[in-house]
């Protein structure tokens, strides 16, 4: 009993100097008081969204407890604010968390996608025509890992045009390198390994295989795909006279496979 | 029925013949008018190494009527359909004759493997390879779809 | 067939003889001392069997085999030419025909040129 009294007491004390403070304060103070509050919350709903979730008291409390705040827009924003923090709140963690790894990041872009078909020459291979394939084929290393990465998760055909056997044994070569061709998880079956002669003939072998996505680094095979493939993919240095291609519903345009897997 | 004693004489006669040409014409148990056939892909063909099936239903009027065949194994060609396996042969349809076999008709049909017809496809991606001239895509992915669907340790991944 | 004959000088006389006295057994006979024989010979027809029954040309179709009605005049008891050269047995060729007027082997245009009764073993003259 005696503890209520002395809350009871409390209680009065804090509303009578409160009445009192209002009263004699000028309309400039209490207009600063009631943007000061306003800030505090906005800063809090700042803080849980960029933090993991952590729940923090608004430190506007105090000052929203008087109904007779004449401030209305900052109670009303306050209390928007903090129905839309306690609901940013409960909502998972999922959404802001950054994926941690490749292999996460390329799982996440291709679900539900069973088939890739990946054009090598300028996604996989620096070079990207069949005269510069003719003299080398190089292997960008961080392409190969995400090749691999694709490969864990989806079946992937490679196709490259050339212009004739040697610019296939010196790609087909360098894909063996790079340890891309064999039986095991992470790698593309060598038979999977296709080639051709011609561009049109590399979009009738995508439409023979009905791939969920293509990648390319070639606009015109990209244009030629449209209507047929589900999901595309231009892979284009920026900068390049790419940009005619508009990044239509199906197509979307990276600078680098990474950049096209959902990698910074 | 003229068609059953003249379907048991080829069977005969296709036993025979097994060895030397690469077919293989087995009826179903319970019913002469139903075969299978094996065919072993053509060398110096991207479907070498391969071995597919057709399915052939005789019809009662044989052999005043084509029998109707169809491949059962998937296989990449400008005159088959990819997904139903129909045959685009002209003794097939019109230019049928009696004097055609089951046995001389598996012969007509790894012809066709051998020198395929681009104009009138019944797989427009094989047809439009061919007519682009592009025979090395046309090989590789006849190979490749070889090895996945006509051989029995043809690696499919998940 | 002169030059293949040899026969001993001398008998010219004989030869004679003998057209005159035919009948009589008198005088030298001939005496044939060594002969060649030549002869040409050909297959009456280019097969023997019936590509559209399967059956030997010699004995009847497949559809007479089946139904036998000791009819001597059903057609599957008689073979038939076309002017191609090709031979099937009448009743083959004419169901045959009613599909389409072509020869199932050569794919001209079907005229017949002979028709011939098949005569237990010998099917011509």
């Amino acid at each position: 009993m005696r503890l209520w009294q002395i809350v009871q007491r409390l209680w009065k004390t804090m509303l009578a100097r409160l009445f009192s403070l209002l009263g004699e304060a000028s309309g400039t103070t209490l207009a600063f008081t009631g943007i000061l509050g306003l800030a505090a919350v906005l800063y809090t709903l700042y803080q849980l969204r960029s933090g993991q979730g952590r729940k923090r008291d608004e430190p506007s409390s105090s000052q929203q407890q008087p109904p007779l705040d004449p401030t209305q827009p900052s109670t009303s924003a306050a209390g928007a604010a903090a129905a839309a923090a306690a609901a940013a709140a409960s909502k998972p963690a999922a959404g802001p968390a950054a994926a941690a790894t490749p292999a996460a990041a390329v799982a996440r872009r291709l679900a539900g996608i069973r088939c890739v078909t990946l054009s090598v020459p300028g996604v996989l291979l620096e070079e990207s025509s069949p005269a510069e394939l003719e003299e080398s084929a190089s292997v960008r290393a961080g392409a190969a890992d995400l090749v691999r990465e694709v490969a864990r998760v989806a079946r992937v055909y490679l196709m490259c045009h050339v212009s004739d056997d040697i610019g296939e044994a010196v790609v087909r070569g360098a894909l063996e390198h790079a340890g891309l061709l064999g039986a095991n998880p992470g790698q593309v079956p060598p038979h999977r390994a296709l080639f051709c002669g011609t561009l049109d003939g590399k979009v009738s072998l995508v439409r023979q295989l009905e791939p969920d996505l293509h990648i390319d680094g070639h606009e015109k095979t990209v244009s030629d795909l449209q209507r047929f493939v589900k999901q595309l993919v231009l892979v284009q240095q920026p900068g390049a006279a790419g940009s005619s291609l508009a990044a239509a519903g199906n197509i979307q345009l990276a600078p680098s496979l990474g950049a096209a897997l959902g990698l910074a | 029925m003229s068609a059953r004693t003249r379907l048991f004489k080829e069977l005969k006669e296709s036993a025979r013949n097994k060895e030397a040409t690469g077919i293989e014409l087995v009826p179903d148990e319970s019913n002469i008018f139903q075969w299978r056939a094996l065919i072993k892909g053509p060398t110096d063909t991207p479907f070498e190494g391969g071995t597919f099936e057709l399915a052939i239903s005789v019809p009662e009027q044989y052999p005043l009527v084509a029998p109707a065949v169809k491949y059962r194994t998937k296989i990449f060609h400008p005159n088959v359909h990819w997904k139903t396996g129909e045959i685009c042969l002209d003794i097939l349809k019109n230019a049928w004759s009696p004097a055609w076999t089951l046995h001389s008709v598996c012969q007509a049909i790894l012809a066709l493997m051998s020198d395929p017809a681009a104009d009138s496809p019944l797989n427009c991606d094989a047809g439009n390879l061919l007519r682009a001239g592009d025979i090395r895509g046309y090989n590789s992915m006849a190979r490749m779809l070889t090895a996945e669907h006509a051989m029995s340790e043809g690696m499919s991944q998940g | 067939m002169s030059d293949a004959m040899e026969v001993e000088e001398g008998q010219q006389a004989p030869q004679q003889e003998e057209k005159k006295g035919k009948g009589k057994a008198t005088g030298k006979r001939f005496e044939i001392k060594k002969w060649n024989a030549v002869a040409m010979w050909s297959w009456a027809i280019c097969t023997d069997t019936c590509a559209i029954c399967r059956n030997n040309l010699y004995e009847p179709s497949i559809e007479y085999q089946a139904n036998p009605t000791g009819d001597a005049d059903h057609p599957g008891l008689s073979i038939a030419w076309g002017t191609c050269g090709h031979v099937f047995h009448l009743d083959c060729i004419q169901r045959w025909l009613k599909t389409r007027s072509a020869c199932p082997l050569c794919n001209r245009e079907w005229e017949f040129s002979k028709i011939e009764r098949i005569v237990g073993g010998n099917a011509n003259e």
